[in-house]
């Protein structure tokens, strides 16, 4: 290794650690991590700065800004308080069935909204349910962490419901019917196993019912909502405007040079404009510039390393591994789940995706991206900490003020989601190999 | 009787429909749903239990064990209270009785001033509203201040002297305040004082108010 590729791998492997060990200064440590560097890279490799700036995908980035404008356009229709109100509805208020029909739920909602923007406005409505009803410190966890298992799994079910599926689609790495006929089957089936092992477990098994308490929560759900209507004037443009971004993503051949991104931005502008004030306030204030500034800063990171030619030597380690290549494939997936656990979807997607394009040249692309994003998925659901939404989730429960067993404060965090994130981890990871295996 | 109640979980329901619908709109919608899955026997245990924590359910789990129906909501003294007013700020929430008013007072530009000693969720709150009701608070509220202005607050039982009310009615009779609006109305929702020591209520004198609407 040169000290040059030495030099940008410590800053990149620093910064992950960093920001993965105080993620309240991730900002600061990723941008710093990043200055870094491009410093390194210039001083010690002579790789002008400008160089590794020009290769940020700026594409992944107006996808990932449109299509959270998208979801807090949908989201400000009200449709989510009134989806979650059936969902409660259709339960029947059972802790066990409430648990399912949002696990279900948000997997599908998940598929076309940011994870962040879906949880903020359903888990409020679920932590308020879960008062209703009542509920025991261990039901309460596992429920909470199904969903967010849920939500990671609903985000590789799409290539537009999260941010590594959007980065293999942004970099063409693969076309959007090719992602969705491949992951979709996969996540559903990861979904249908993980649901059918949380039931073995029976978190509820401890949680007081009676009739009085599911007919006072119906009651008291209705009234809560007795006026809360879907604004249709955003819905139906919201919907509209998805609808074609699909057929478009799906139909628009490669040759008119309209990429995904054109295409994203084309389809949320014409959602933002159906109500022009409530587009123009959204644009000024709702732009997740946090995620912006997160994923640029990764870009440089691995912009820097990938000039220096590690990722090459990387990929050439993995085919000197002395096993087949089939087995080197799944080596690699392993190792990227366990990575993503540690430091995280977005670093690990980002950082992942070159050594996958070694591999995507020897095997068929689809089954290593596809493969990839759902490795990614598995260790996103490891620890609370790689969760997309683990902290919003922590953060918002202790807000809610939940009183279980014995009036305690409901508590989650790290240790509440460990047993449901590595049961989430293992399936999903084991589902993933499976399928890549088949399609190798 | 009380073993087969879930006493926190009650609790912790009370306080998540009181937060957002009002102590005796939730109460009533409590004890109904108690009546019919447990009768009298039902309403006396979680009375017992959370009667003293909740003065406004224990006085309507008293009403409907001496054999009272709902109250249905009669508007027509409040909007007559009202004739005259231009802008309303309604003082605390009490869903029932707000939904009738605002369906009745065409006309008059209603602002709501949410209390805050049990929580709700804000947001929901102002979307159960007309979209032409905004919510405001203690440090907003004066914006609606004028000579055809009046406040208005839902009163948790009355007597000659005094009436029981939100902590944030208060807040709002300051001599400052007071000279900034034109009336200040009382709706009497609760029929009567409560039983025991008025949690979440203060008491001010019935001659605060410019009309007591019982």
């Amino acid at each position: 290794m040169t000290p040059h590729q030495l030099a940008t791998l410590v800053v990149l492997l620093a910064t992950l650690v960093a920001q993965a060990v105080v993620p309240s200064l991730r900002l600061l440590v990723v941008t710093t991590g990043a200055l870094s560097s491009l410093v390194a890279g210039a001083l010690l490799g002579q790789v002008a700065v400008g160089t590794v700036l020009a290769h940020v995908p700026w594409d992944v980035l107006v996808i990932v800004v449109v299509l959270g404008l998208f979801s807090e356009f949908l989201a400000q229709s009200r449709v989510f308080g009134v989806l979650a109100l059936a969902a409660a509805e259709r339960s029947g208020a059972r802790p066990a069935a409430l648990s399912i029909v949002f696990v279900v739920a948000m997997y599908a909602v998940s598929g076309v909204v940011n994870n962040l923007t879906a949880l903020l406005l359903v888990l409020p409505i679920l932590l308020n349910l879960l008062k209703l009803v009542g509920t025991t410190q261990r039901a309460l966890s596992w429920t909470l962490a199904a969903v967010l298992v849920a939500c990671n799994l609903g985000g590789a079910a799409t290539p537009v419901g999260d941010f590594p599926a959007i980065l293999l689609l942004g970099r063409g790495a693969m076309t959007f019917p090719d992602y969705l006929l491949r992951a979709l089957p996969q996540t559903a089936v990861a979904l249908a196993l993980f649901v059918g092992a949380t039931r073995l477990a029976r978190p509820e098994r401890d949680v007081p019912t009676s009739r009085l308490t599911t007919r006072l929560a119906l009651t008291t759900m209705r009234a809560l909502f007795r006026n809360v209507r879907v604004e249709r004037r955003m819905v139906w443009p919201a919907l509209g405007g998805l609808t074609a971004m699909v057929a478009a993503w799906t139909f628009v051949p490669p040759s008119w040079g309209l990429g995904p991104e054109v295409v994203a931005w084309a389809g949320a502008a014409v959602v933002l404009w159906s109500r022009p004030s409530v587009g123009e306030t959204l644009f000024r204030g709702r732009v997740d510039v946090e995620a912006v500034i997160f994923l640029l800063a990764l870009f440089v990171l691995v912009g820097a390393v990938r000039a220096a030619g590690t990722f090459e030597l990387a990929g050439r380690a993995l085919s000197e591994l002395p096993v087949s290549p089939r087995v080197q494939v799944l080596v690699f997936l392993v190792a990227a789940a366990i990575i993503t656990g540690l430091f995280s979807a977005g670093p690990g997607m980002a950082a992942l995706l070159d050594v996958a394009e070694g591999l995507a040249r020897q095997h068929p692309p689809a089954a290593v991206y596809v493969g990839l994003a759902m490795s990614v998925c598995a260790g996103s659901s490891l620890f609370l900490t790689a969760a997309t939404a683990g902290p919003l989730t922590q953060a918002l429960t202790e807000r809610a003020g939940l009183r279980v067993e014995g009036g305690a404060p409901a508590r989650f965090g790290f240790f509440q989601f460990l047993p449901v994130g590595l049961l989430g981890f293992s399936i999903i990871l084991a589902t993933g190999l499976a399928f890549t295996w088949s399609a190798l | 009787m009380s073993g087969a109640l879930d006493v926190q979980t009650l609790e912790q329901a009370f306080r998540v429909a009181a937060g957002e619908l009002g102590m005796c709109d939730a109460a009533w919608r409590f004890v109904d749903e108690l009546e019919g899955e447990g009768g009298a026997p039902l309403i006396e245990a979680a009375r017992d239990a959370l009667g003293r924590t909740f003065p406004v359910l224990d006085a309507v789990c008293g009403r409907r064990l001496d054999g009272a129906a709902a109250p249905s909501v009669e508007v027509a003294a409040v909007v007559e209270a009202c004739a005259g007013l231009r802008r309303l700020v309604v003082v605390g929430v009490e869903a029932r009785w707000l939904d009738a008013l605002l369906g009745a007072s065409r006309g008059l530009d209603v602002a709501v001033l949410p209390a805050t000693a049990l929580p709700g969720d804000l947001e929901r709150l102002a979307a159960n509203l007309p979209a032409a009701v905004p919510l405001t608070s203690l440090g907003d509220f004066q914006r609606f201040a004028g000579p055809r202005s009046g406040l208005l607050t839902f009163v948790y039982g009355a007597t000659a002297q005094g009436a029981f009310v939100l902590p944030e009615w208060v807040r709002t009779q300051g001599p400052d305040v007071r000279s900034q609006f034109r009336s200040f109305i009382g709706w009497e929702v609760l029929a009567a004082p409560p039983d025991v020591y008025p949690r979440w209520l203060i008491e001010v004198p019935t001659s605060q108010f410019t009309a007591l609407v019982t």
